[in-house]
């Protein structure tokens, strides 16, 4: 009798739950926040927690308004990088839409790219298209593919070569944080930063941080009072850089940090002179015209466009402009 | 009515209907039907609201995350079972296939060596946290979160934000992580059916599994009675290591890229799987299959949603609620069954 009530009871919870899971999922089965009617378009990012992304969806989301396409914005629940990205567009490629943009990080990302194009859905790249050294794609249709957003590999270094001019003592020691470790685009930054302080004749440090402004800041804190000598910062991601310019102000210290793109807390202290520069790759950008492409070519069969989102440098002289844009969530 | 031997006593005999209640109502006993019930009908729904949902593309992308999540999720049942956490194994399921991308892509040792060589080092983990937690005595919950954060520093140590990838000729790589002919599935799907068989007969038919019940169970009266208590938990602890390390691998392998954000959050997702399962979060019971099922379940309700276009937020939400409803289940069984 007991074992008999267990079971019922066991189950009567699992179908409750399921009833719940299955409500949901009807609820959910319309298209997503700011799409029109129409083909469906997916983009496939590898997060949803990180304002960058966020950005990316924003600009995604007006594109699907603006080009009357169904737009689904999929990310996983962690930034796991390739893995997690891989599934979800096999997940989006099974759902036959009309087109997916994807990010593509690494070869890694070549087989289901291939799988789309297989399938004849309509494919363009954003925000990366490594093709360099074990990268370069096995299918020559890859890297004609357009691609939409900045070069990680040479961003760092436009970026250093525009900021080093502010460095006030020759061959001194700049210090490189990581907030993202796991991040190997942010490598890519510090590789390009790392160039161009190399050829100017600096030396540079890393640290490592973690998406934690908190954390961040006690990390700074320790390193500039172990090593005084440090001349300057540089952000690889904003989580670096709000936190380093925190400290900088507080301490009304003179460094000049320099940083990757531009959230509504770093334009503020770009504003105030903190932050030195900053480079903006315009998210928004990346994802909106990843879209309007797919959207062009499924109702006009155009073909796709290569974008350069640019290679912008913000700094106290042009932050005005910037500054409501980022507010909007459109930079 | 039949007549017996004895003149004066009658049997009835079971009628069809009767025997069918009684197979329904020993299925609805098993840990197992609960889940299988809500995979059946999570699969139902979403093949309902998607005509897509039993395509090759699907079929691949469910598989592959269940294949892993499942393999990490029979270590970690085992070692719940036997009353422990580990909560490394989602650093351990980037560290160990970092290793062995290192000894074979950069030290250019044998890949064969090179994989056993990663293999022991997880096993290493798994000593390390089962002896501090039973030599000292500590709570593994604790014991294993410092192994996480130190896997975490080494992850980076080793890879600082780079990737490892290897798409030259690798038999180890086909064994591991390659396509099985033309069907959508991948040798990760085979090792998940080989290890729940495999452990699903250790726990389920052996004298150690009855130990890992009975360690789990009622740890005191087990000792009393002959059982080691601590060397089962220590072996449960090198077991979860070495399968979390062993399925990094394949994902390595069937991707051909490493990083360190690999395994993000796994141990979370291999600990929601086993409850999900039926598998006790206080020790003393669970099942393999249960747990792989609880994975299958997790992979189908995160691509489905991508397959009908929900937001990808509502993937957490749902998992979420569900845990928290099938604990509250479990926890008021358990209080109904007379346990603490």
């Amino acid at each position: 009798m007991r074992g008999h009530l267990q079971s019922r009871h066991r189950m009567v919870a699992t179908l409750a739950a399921f009833a719940m899971v299955a409500a949901a999922c009807q609820s959910t089965a319309a298209p997503s926040a700011g799409a029109g009617s129409g083909e469906t378009m997916y983009i496939i990012a590898p997060s949803l927690t990180d304002p960058f992304w966020i950005t990316q969806k924003n600009g995604a989301d007006q594109a699907g308004k603006d080009f009357g396409v169904k737009v689904v914005f999929q990310a996983p629940a962690q930034d796991t990088g390739d893995a997690g990205m891989e599934s979800l567009a096999r997940a989006a490629v099974a759902a036959k839409p009309a087109g997916i943009a994807i990010d593509f990080t690494s070869k890694t990302m070549e087989a289901v790219t291939k799988e789309a194009l297989d399938a004849g859905i309509k494919v363009v790249l954003y925000n990366n298209n490594r093709f360099e050294g074990e990268n370069a794609p096995s299918d020559p249709r890859i890297p004609g593919l357009a691609f939409v957003g900045q070069n990680e590999a040479v961003s760092g270094e436009i970026l250093g070569k525009a900021w080093i001019p502010n460095l006030k003592t020759p061959g001194c020691k700049v210090l490189i944080m990581n907030p993202f470790p796991t991040a190997f685009v942010l490598t890519l930054r510090a590789d390009g930063m790392k160039r161009a302080l190399d050829a100017a004749g600096f030396t540079h440090e890393d640290l490592a941080g973690s998406g934690d402004a908190q954390q961040n800041l006690g990390l700074i804190s320790a390193k500039l009072q172990n090593n005084p000598a440090i001349c300057g910062i540089v952000g690889l991601g904003n989580p670096a850089a709000n936190p380093a310019a925190k400290y900088v102000s507080d301490n009304k210290l003179s460094l000049p940090i320099a940083t990757f793109d531009v959230g509504a807390e770093a334009a503020d202290w770009i504003d105030k002179g903190v932050i030195t520069m900053a480079i903006n790759q315009q998210p928004f950008l990346q994802s909106y015209f990843a879209v309007a492409n797919l959207a062009n070519q499924a109702k006009y069969s155009l073909q796709p466009a290569n974008v350069d989102t640019g290679t912008s440098i913000v700094t106290k002289d042009n932050i005005g402009t910037i500054k409501a844009c980022v507010t909007a969530g459109h930079c | 009515m039949t007549v017996t031997s004895d003149p004066l006593v009658t049997r009835p005999t079971a009628s069809p209907t009767r025997s069918r209640s009684l197979v329904i109502g020993r299925l609805a006993r098993r840990q197992e039907f609960g889940p299988s019930v809500g995979l059946l009908v999570t699969v139902a729904v979403f093949t309902i609201l998607s005509a897509n949902f039993w395509s090759p593309n699907n079929l691949t992308a469910i598989t592959t995350i269940a294949s892993t999540v499942g393999i990490v999720a029979i270590g970690v049942t085992m070692l719940m079972i036997s009353g422990e956490f580990d909560l490394s194994v989602g650093q351990l399921y980037a560290f160990t296939p970092i290793v062995w991308g290192i000894l074979f892509i950069t030290l250019r040792i044998n890949e064969w060596v090179a994989l056993a060589g990663a293999l022991a080092v997880a096993a290493g983990v798994g000593t390390i946290n089962g002896w501090v937690t039973t030599y000292f005595r500590i709570p593994s919950f604790i014991a294993t979160l410092g192994m996480l954060f130190v896997l975490q520093g080494l992850n980076n140590l080793l890879i600082s934000g780079n990737q490892l990838l290897a798409f030259g000729d690798h038999p180890t790589m086909v064994l591991l992580g390659s396509r099985l002919g033309e069907l959508p599935f991948y040798m990760p799907i085979v090792w998940l059916g080989f290890f729940a068989l495999v452990f699903w007969f250790v726990l389920g038919r052996t004298r150690y599994g009855n130990w890992t019940f009975a360690t789990g169970g009622k740890a005191g009266p087990a000792k009393a009675m002959g059982v080691a208590t601590s060397r089962i938990r220590r072996t449960n602890f090198i077991v979860c290591s070495m399968l979390a390390g062993l399925a990094g691998c394949m994902q390595f392998a069937y991707l051909r890229g490493v990083t360190q954000a690999q395994g993000d959050k796994y141990e979370l997702l291999a600990i929601t799987a086993a409850v999900l399962g039926g598998t006790s979060l206080f020790g003393g019971s669970g099942t393999i299959v249960g747990s792989v099922i609880g994975a299958l379940l997790l992979a189908t309700i995160q691509i489905g949603l991508v397959l009908i276009g929900a937001p990808g937020s509502f993937y957490v939400t749902f998992i979420g609620l569900l845990l928290v409803v099938v604990v509250i289940s479990n926890v008021r069984l358990g209080r109904f069954g007379g346990r603490e």
